[in-house]
């Protein structure tokens, strides 16, 4: 015996059985049966590769036999070469009716049995090698599904990170992602000159944190036994339990996480960037709203001393007014200093006139102010 | 034919000698040209060439025609296996008139007559050798 192809033969005729023992040994892993039901009673225990059949057989002929086998949905597949001493059409149409493959007639040349031999033998690894194919085609499509959902787990993951408005939610997030894929690990997220380290057990824990601070400056991707880090610029995952007796999950973790965390790094300086900007905003509205104060202020100054100076120079008016009665004057001296009071009081009242103007302008550029604290 | 068959590759030659009516060069291709094997079944027609007859003309008598054609078709494979053209030729014409129900004594008694010839044959030729 040099293979582990199966053949059973049966025939009545120990030369027969003789004759195929010689010829296909080499090639065959044979046994023989003198009737189909020793050779039943054998593929009950043990199933061929192969059956080569005679037809005319003491109790059940070869004719039923093969349709026994054909009806098994255990041996169905397995290609069955009639045997017969009569090459007649119609013995030919039986053998195919009743399920066979191949028919030879006897007696046969050797080279016609081991050509047969061959052909049925191809076919049946043939049929293996499709097998194994169509296992390995379900095999890969498991695969795939299975890939497919941890891409879905991902992709949720990326769609949230975007609405996440600080570094805890982002790193829950992480967590969470983490637990979906069955990983256990920490966290650590660097935004401005804040960092905080995040795992299931808690928050900033002493242990944790110091080996977080060790594997940070150990490249893009670090691994050690079964931990597995991810380092950015802005945070630092690091995998505990990476499932190492399944390379091909390993794998697609790798992507996965290395994905994650860099989508997790973009978002972190987003949020620093809009932390930025929020700060810089909130800087100029108070920056205006001191200005705003500032002409407020600077318009009452201006109003209190326009009063005061109108005050002051009625006051002055009446006083000097009164005064002409006390110093004698004559008529023309009182009315030349008259005409000069009243040239000297009218362009005052310009001046203040002035004044007003200044604070219709203070009074807009407050408004304005106001228009753009609003924005 | 020769004494002396060629084998097939690697083989010692063939020491089974001339046989009337038997292919024998042929005939031992089909047992992979293992004269040893080959020799055993040609020694072994002896007693069973002539007893398949008998039981062939036995269920003639009888009337178990069925019988008598399973048996010559048996006794038809055989024959031709062992290369034994001239008998395979005659089983074949027996089967055939039993089938058909034909009278049978012409070709059962050649077949007897051929068997006999061929079974002395065979004991002279390799009687001393397969001892």
């Amino acid at each position: 015996m040099s293979s582990s192809f199966k053949v059973f033969v049966v025939d009545d005729d120990p030369v027969i059985l003789d004759i195929m023992r010689a010829i296909l040994e080499p090639d065959c892993a044979i046994q023989t049966f003198s009737s189909s039901e020793e050779c039943q009673a054998k593929v009950a225990v043990e199933k061929p590769d192969l059956f080569l059949l005679d037809i005319n057989l003491p109790g059940m002929d070869g004719y039923t036999f093969c349709r026994q086998i054909k009806d098994d949905g255990s041996l169905c597949n397995i290609p069955v070469i009639f045997v017969s001493g009569n090459d007649t059409i119609e013995e030919r149409i039986r053998g195919y009716d009743a399920g066979g493959e191949d028919f030879i007639v006897k007696p046969f040349e050797p080279e016609e049995l081991l050509r047969k031999f061959m052909v049925a033998q191809s076919m049946v690894l043939n049929q293996r090698s499709l097998r194994t194919q169509a296992e390995e085609a379900e095999m890969l499509s498991s695969l795939v599904m299975a890939s497919m959902d941890e891409t879905g787990i991902l992709l949720q993951f990326m769609s949230k990170l975007i609405a996440m408005e600080s570094a805890d939610e982002v790193a829950d997030g992480l967590l969470e992602l983490m637990g979906r894929y069955r990983l256990d690990g920490v966290v650590q997220t660097r935004l401005g000159s804040v960092t905080q380290t995040y795992s299931a057990a808690g928050r900033n824990l002493p242990l944790e944190v110091a080996v977080i601070e060790h594997v940070r400056n150990q490249g893009r991707i670090f691994e050690f036994r079964q931990r597995s880090v991810h380092n950015f610029e802005r945070v630092t995952l690091m995998i505990n339990n990476l499932p190492l007796s399944d390379p091909d999950y390993c794998g697609r973790l790798r992507d996965h996480l290395s994905v994650a965390a860099q989508g997790v790094d973009s978002r972190l300086k987003a949020l620093h960037v809009e932390d930025a900007n929020r700060r810089a905003q909130s800087g100029i509205q108070t920056a205006l709203e001191s200005v705003g104060d500032t002409i407020m202020e600077l318009h009452e100054a201006n109003q209190n001393n326009s009063e005061a100076s109108s005050k002051l120079i009625n006051d002055f008016q009446e006083t000097l007014l009164n005064s002409f009665y006390r110093l004698g004057l004559t008529d023309n001296q009182e009315q030349f200093l008259q005409n000069l009071l009243g040239d000297f009081m009218t362009r005052m009242a310009l001046l203040l006139n002035h004044g007003a103007e200044t604070q219709e302008t203070l009074q807009r550029l407050n408004a304005r102010l106001s228009e753009l604290r609003a924005l | 034919m020769d004494a002396s068959i060629d084998q097939a590759d690697h083989k010692p030659a063939s020491v089974i000698p001339t046989l009337r009516g038997v292919q024998t060069r042929e005939a031992l291709a089909r047992f992979a040209g293992d004269d040893a094997r080959y020799r055993h079944w040609l020694l072994e027609f002896i007693s069973h060439g002539p007893a398949a007859a008998s039981q062939i003309r036995e269920a003639i008598l009888n009337g178990s025609l069925e019988t008598a054609t399973v048996l010559a078709h048996s006794f038809k494979g055989r024959a031709g296996m062992l290369g034994m053209m001239e008998l395979h030729s005659i089983a074949q014409s027996l089967e055939m008139t039993l089938r058909n129900g034909e009278p049978t004594a012409l070709w059962l008694e050649e077949l007897e007559r051929t068997v006999a010839e061929m079974s002395r044959q065979i004991a002279d030729v390799l009687g001393d050798r397969s001892v």
